[in-house]
């Protein structure tokens, strides 16, 4: 055989073009005439419940509520409940009341929330419990989605406002990682303490208050200190002084007071925070948080 | 050349055969997703078409999950009433508890594809409080984070298609594997249902426990039984004399429907089979209940059906060999009365009550019979309490005598422990019913009004 390149590069070319031919041809081609099960998301029939969220909560912040469980969107494999409905519009009342009511006061409009409201939020019956003993009451996910979790434990009885309180505070807690992971707060915040750790569930509140952190959340992370300390100046925070939830200056009480490093600490950080709001968002922190308690004093019943 | 000839033939062949169509990826000419959308469609209808609704019964495997982690307990059997009223909304009654069987409760559901199709309970109903991982809600002995192991997200486990699947449905949990029976409802049923009937069922089964006595004695058929129904975990224990005079124990899980008490797994006694107990009534003192269509009768009675003659040293030699304690949350139960001397409001210089502990052997030949009380984040024993000498066994029971106090300072007379001593010290002696692997029941062989409840710690 004399070998050629001239013959390699026809056989080549010879399959590429019956190749291209065969696999090109199509006998038959049936268009779909329905959308794949399940494509685009679930519908179903409209009830009241839908209705307050398309217009109390769709319409003017422009935010989807998802409250019907829906396989794989919260934490798989976990046991969570999904919320009773009836407890859907009652939470999203006290939502609008007392945790956006407050902003929409103090900048004037729903502008602000409605541009950085998270799309999302979504909603579980109870708690997720986590195997080393701790719950998850909420979550925020890149600034888009925020899980409120027990929502069936819901009342507005000032006999449960320890319930209410810890809501609001999750609340503001959750808002509070949406604001930071839009535009984040002064990096010399995260040098402020020094002791962040993984096992903040084994410290309790009180003693994570003497050691410089608003509530033992506070000390897992800078992130998580930087919303408790919004979320517990807005609405309070547990383990206080009375034994429950309790307003930021009574839980300051529990640092050792003025003059302590803890308090001091705790001070610096409060300073971070109406600074941030102050000059990131135009927000007069301490206005805002006069609004927040009349709001949820008024909500009481 | 002719080589390369024959490659580019072979090739082209190949190539031909890869890319020809030779099969159909339809079937009777629909795609996948046409036949999803089918089976949806018709399993929708399946369950809005029973007009009478449906009867749930789902039983558990005695392990649920949380964040991918497992742990085991007693399995429940528990059955639901059902209405799929449209598309979105279903309505229950629940044999969970008294307060979910009269009052319907209506939540949302939905049909959907996921790796199969799926019938999911999409908002909180009583199906969902046996699944709550808050054990306050659930009453789960699984602790914290875990329900019962029941599920509200279920897959369709039927290998025919729902048009043929006829009266029946079976399901399957996604999370914890539960298994569900979806049977559609006679207007019997349906009827006895909507008038409140399954709330009279779950009373008529606390009658059983109204009788004081321990020995719960059901006779049918000319034969007897001890019955302990145990309605926190949902069973039932017949405990009889078999053809040889052996005694036999058998437990099961029941569940309540408007029409009665039905077994998940039969009682099996010789040719007497029971899977259900009907009509259970409260006649003065006595119980009336109809089994498999004959009329039966459970009355107290103060002696063991069969007494289980090693029972006694069996218990005492577990705490001996495994050097350790027998616990009692409350104490003794007299004539109805859980922790009848109140023992659980005991405190000492010790601390608060805690347990109850009986410990064989604690020294040579010594026992101990004393609370254990809680203080500060720690336990320790009362600084009183009393020490047995090793029981006497006779007879298929104990014997408990008096040695000396445990302490130097003496029980407080009159007192709860006081009172709980001269119990375990009444000469009549004591019954021991095996209740677990490890868990028992001494009855005081007086009336069998009073006995105390013994668990293992470990």
């Amino acid at each position: 055989m004399k070998s050629s390149a001239k013959n390699s590069f026809l056989s080549v070319l010879c399959i590429g073009l019956l190749a291209g031919m065969v696999a090109c041809k199509k006998d038959s081609f049936t268009p779909l005439t329905t959308p794949p099960p399940g494509l685009g998301g679930d519908t179903w029939a409209q009830d009241s419940v839908d209705k307050f969220i398309y217009d109390s909560m769709t319409v003017p912040y422009n935010v989807a509520v998802y409250y019907k469980w829906l396989p794989g969107q919260l934490d798989f494999p976990s046991d969570i409940t999904p919320p009773d409905a009836s407890k859907v519009i009652p939470v999203l009342k006290a939502l609008l009341n007392v945790a956006y009511a407050p902003y929409n006061q103090q900048t004037g409009s729903t502008v602000f929330l409605r541009r950085y409201l998270p799309k999302a939020l979504e909603m579980a019956g109870s708690a997720e419990y986590l195997p080393n003993g701790a719950r998850f009451l909420g979550q925020a996910e890149g600034g888009t989605s925020m899980l409120l979790y027990e929502v069936n434990y819901f009342s507005r009885k000032k006999v449960d406002s320890n319930a209410f309180k810890q809501m609001m505070h999750t609340m503001h807690h959750e808002f509070g990682h949406i604001l930071h992971q839009n535009v984040l707060y002064p990096v010399s915040f995260k040098t402020i303490s020094t002791g962040y750790t993984g096992n903040w569930y084994n410290i309790s509140d009180a003693e994570a208050r003497t050691l410089g952190f608003i509530t033992s959340y506070a000390q897992a992370a800078p992130d998580e200190d930087f919303v408790e300390m919004i979320s517990t100046m807005l609405a309070g925070g547990e383990g206080g002084p009375s034994g429950g939830y309790d307003e930021y200056e009574a839980l300051l009480t529990q640092t050792g007071g003025p003059g302590t490093t803890a308090y001091a600490t705790i001070k610096q950080k409060e300073a971070v925070v109406v600074d941030y709001f102050q000059r990131v968002w135009n927000i007069d922190f301490y206005a805002l948080r006069a609004k927040c308690r009349t709001a949820f004093v008024n909500y009481l019943q | 050349m002719k080589r390369a000839i024959i490659y580019m033939a072979a090739a082209a062949m190949i190539v031909n055969a890869g890319c020809k169509k030779t099969y159909d990826d339809t079937v009777g000419g629909k795609t996948a997703d046409q036949r999803v959308s089918e089976v949806m469609a018709a399993y929708q209808k399946k369950l809005m078409g029973a007009t009478y609704g449906w009867i749930f019964v789902e039983s558990t495997t005695g392990i649920a999950y949380n964040q991918g982690v497992s742990q085991t307990g007693p399995s429940i059997v528990l059955a639901y009433y059902m209405q799929f009223v449209d598309s979105t909304k279903v309505l229950m009654l629940s044999d969970f508890d008294t307060s979910m069987a009269a009052t319907p409760k209506t939540s949302g559901y939905r049909v959907k594809a996921l790796t199969r199709p799926a019938l999911i309970f999409d908002t909180y109903n009583y199906l969902h409080v046996p699944c709550d991982p808050d054990p306050r809600i659930s009453k789960s002995p699984f602790g914290t984070g875990y329900g019962w192991g029941t599920d509200f997200e279920y897959t369709f486990a039927d290998s025919t298609v729902p048009t043929d699947a006829g009266d029946t449905l079976r399901l399957v949990g996604n999370l914890n594997g539960a298994q569900g029976l979806l049977i559609k409802a006679t207007q019997a049923q349906h009827d006895a249902y909507l008038q409140g009937k399954l709330k009279d069922e779950m009373a008529g089964l606390e009658n059983i426990n109204s009788i004081l006595n321990y020995f719960k004695r059901l006779s049918i058929g000319g034969v007897n039984y001890d019955i302990r129904v145990d309605v926190a975990n949902k069973t039932i224990t017949f405990t009889w004399a078999d053809g040889s005079g052996n005694i036999q124990s058998q437990t099961v899980n029941y569940y309540v429907t408007a029409t009665g008490l039905f077994f998940f797994t039969p009682v099996v006694n010789g040719s007497q089979t029971i899977t259900s107990i009907e009509n259970i009534t409260l006649n003065g003192s006595t119980v009336t209940v109809t089994i498999n269509g004959q009329q039966g009768q459970i009355v107290g009675a103060t002696t063991p059906v069969k007494v289980d003659v090693g029972a006694p040293q069996r218990w005492w030699t577990y705490s001996r060999d495994n050097g350790y304690f027998w616990g009692s949350w409350q104490g003794f139960h007299i004539n109805g009365v859980d922790d009848a001397f109140g023992v659980e409001g005991v405190s000492s210089a010790a601390g608060d009550f805690y347990v109850y502990s009986y410990w064989a052997n604690y020294f040579t030949n010594i026992d101990l019979f004393i609370p254990i009380m809680f203080s500060g984040n720690s336990l320790f024993f009362n600084n009183y309490g009393s020490e047995p000498r090793t029981p006497q066994f006779a007879g298929g029971k104990a014997f408990f005598t008096k040695l000396q106090d445990a302490t130097a300072t003496p029980t407080p007379p009159g007192g709860p422990i006081d009172q709980s001593e001269q119990m375990l010290y009444n000469p009549a002696g004591y019954y021991l019913i095996q209740t677990g692997d490890k868990s028992y029941d001494m009855v005081l062989a007086t009336d069998a009004k009073t006995w105390i409840s013994w668990f293992w710690p470990r």
